[in-house]
């Protein structure tokens, strides 16, 4: 599985697609090549992660990011994966 | 106004003065790094990149480059309607090419410039005969950078044979071919690969960018080049050969260029933020009693030249990053009315290594820890000046507003420190934030083109308080995971209007 | 869910780094193949 931690959601979408579906645009090594591979986002996987580790870590991105682009950013990632 | 006497130990150094200059190259664009990687893998390309590639007129027109050479502030950059590039000139009255802290230089005379930054026989950049008058007589002409117009040319010159049969890179203007760059064919650079004439042309260009803003910092100050006592240089360039690959000595071939004759100097290396390192360096070099005129000089860099040229083209825009940034910075003892780098201890920001387990602790030791020693809450701080990167280049780019980021990330620190409420971020980063404006060139936005901006509000008494906030990627080197943080704090002169 | 899985970490400098990805993944018990940090800047 692919986890990210950058935040725009059009590059989230193209990154995560890539390696779902092969390369969205056929232009690259990977076009029509399917790896099948799950991608998230740090954001979304706060459960997952211990309490003390995500507040040293990820306390502080979380603040910085605007409430509406975490949701956005959450959003895009279940599209891609069809959740 | 004269400096106070010999240069005494223990006060805090001033920012006496600051050149900030934008050298315009849009046929250098192609030599940037992604630029010439795309064209060597799909040479259609070339063409498209020189269709979309902006004339002067327009850059010198272009809001962000205004903003660079201090004609607008950032407060009225952020006034002006987007797209900035839709600014032309033609219909407003044409801005000059210089502004208050400097001047956007025009290739022709950059091209003229690098000329005479060459020391090597046989050259290693060479005009054809048809131009070359008339490019040194522009620079002959020139009322701050004439002084650079004393070099001769070449009996016979053989650039356009070396062009043509692919052993030199054209310099063009245009369609116009005006002459080349050629690798370091004697014996002791033939084989040695990183002589190239794209590497050579990189290090002369940082030479050449870096002079200008010099003499203009020179120019500004109204001082004579041998007053200058040490000279600092902070490029992310590496300049030297396969033994020494990235040894430096770009401040003393700049401060040789700009007849410096009373200064010895050094480079210093700190990747995004080498001109805050070697700022402090210098601010501590003056506050020793060691030096009273230390310079800090940061050419442009050629590699960044067209990096997100993709992005433009694919927006049908014009390519946005076809300038060179040059500053310089005079750093002195106090003069009672320049604004004030404090350099008490603990009041530089470092992110030392420990700390660099986390971003959170990094930005504490950045933002807060000196602060705290200064007795200042961060709201104290009037304006913070983050990477300052056009934010018309990065969201296109797709990286979005980093100049924001660099703000929300400010504020969350307030928040953590509780002394603002999450619910206050956006009024704060409002109160302490501005746009971004300068080029995407590395050690170039990092900061410090607000220091020509907030130096001349705390000259008028319209600002109290800046702090600069730099930042590093060290883990570009491969060697480290690190990332590094400098930040420093300059405040209007307290003894100014006494 | 990151229990024994094999994770390739995308960061961004500007947004979350690659490090601080890395560091949840480890703590969460998941095993990190590939992990980059891109600079746009």
């Amino acid at each position: 599985m692919v986890v990210f931690g950058l935040n725009e959601p059009a590059n989230l979408r193209i990154m995560a697609t890539t390696f779902k579906e092969g390369d969205p645009s056929f232009a690259g090594a990977l076009g029509g090549i399917a790896l099948g591979l799950k991608s998230y986002h740090i954001f979304e996987l706060k459960s997952e992660i211990p309490a003390d580790t995500w507040k040293s870590e990820m306390a502080f991105e979380e603040l910085q990011t605007e409430d509406e682009l975490i949701e956005e950013i959450c959003k895009t990632m279940r599209e891609v994966r069809g959740d | 106004m004269a400096i106070s006497g010999e240069a005494t130990g223990g006060g805090n150094p001033v920012i006496r003065n600051c050149a900030q200059c934008l050298v315009h190259v849009p046929d250098l664009v192609p030599y940037g790094s992604k630029p010439h990687r795309e064209i060597a893998k799909d040479p259609a390309v070339g063409p498209r990149l020189a269709g979309a590639l902006r004339s002067f007129p327009e850059a010198l027109a272009y809001p962000p480059n205004q903003t660079f050479i201090g004609s607008l502030t950032p407060a009225q950059l952020a006034e002006i309607p987007r797209p900035w590039y839709s600014q032309t000139g033609e219909q407003n009255e044409k801005p000059a090419p210089t502004g208050p802290f400097g001047e956007i230089v025009p290739q022709d005379l950059f091209y003229a410039v690098l000329n005479a930054a060459n020391v090597l026989t046989p050259p290693l950049i060479e005009f054809v005969s048809e131009h070359r008058e008339a490019l040194k007589s522009r620079l002959a002409d020139h009322p701050v950078l004439s002084s650079f117009a004393d070099f001769d040319f070449v009996p016979e010159p053989t650039i356009e044979a070396e062009i043509a049969e692919g052993s030199a890179l054209p310099l063009w203007s245009g369609e116009t071919l005006l002459g080349g760059v050629r690798r370091d064919n004697r014996a002791e650079g033939r084989e040695d690969q990183y002589l190239d004439a794209a590497t050579l042309l990189e290090t002369l260009s940082v030479k050449a960018s870096g002079a200008i803003a010099l003499t203009w910092l020179l120019h500004r100050e109204g001082i004579e080049a041998g007053e200058i006592d040490f000279v600092i240089s902070c490029g992310e360039e590496a300049a030297g050969d396969r033994y020494q690959r990235g040894a430096g000595g770009m401040a003393k071939s700049i401060a040789e260029m700009c007849g410096c004759v009373s200064a010895s100097g050094m480079d210093v290396k700190n990747f995004c933020a080498g001109p805050a390192s070697a700022l402090v360096t210098a601010g501590a070099l003056v506050k020793s009693g060691l030096y009273k005129r230390v310079a800090v000089v940061a050419g442009g860099s050629l590699a960044k030249l067209g990096m997100k040229f993709q992005a433009f083209l694919a927006n049908g825009m014009p390519v946005l990053d076809d300038c060179l940034g040059a500053m310089a910075i005079l750093v002195t003892p106090d003069d009672g009315v320049s604004p004030v780098l404090h350099l008490e201890p603990g009041t530089i920001g470092n992110a030392s290594i420990g700390a660099s387990t986390s971003d959170e602790a990094v930005y504490r030791e950045l933002i807060l820890e000196p602060l705290k020693v200064l007795g200042l809450a961060m709201a104290d701080v009037d304006k913070y000046a983050p990477e300052l990167h056009n934010p018309e280049i990065m969201e296109h780019a797709g990286s979005g507003d980093v100049v924001h980021k660099n703000y929300r990330l400010i504020a969350a620190i307030a928040v953590l420190a509780d002394q603002i409420a999450k619910a206050e971020m956006p009024a704060f980063v409002e109160k302490i934030g501005m746009v971004g404006f300068a080029p995407t060139q590395g050690h170039i936005p990092s900061a410090i083109p607000f220091l020509g901006h907030a130096t001349q509000a705390m000259r008028n008494g319209a600002m109290r308080r800046a702090m600069f906030l730099c930042k590093a990627s060290l883990f570009l080197n491969r060697v480290t995971e690190l990332y590094d943080g400098v930040s420093f704090v300059v405040e209007a002169n307290p003894r100014a209007g006494s | 869910m990151l229990k024994d899985k094999k994770v390739a970490v995308f960061g961004e400098r500007d947004d979350v780094t690659g490090l601080a990805v890395r560091k949840c993944v480890d703590a969460a018990g998941g095993e990190v193949v590939y992990e980059a940090t891109s600079c746009f800047v």
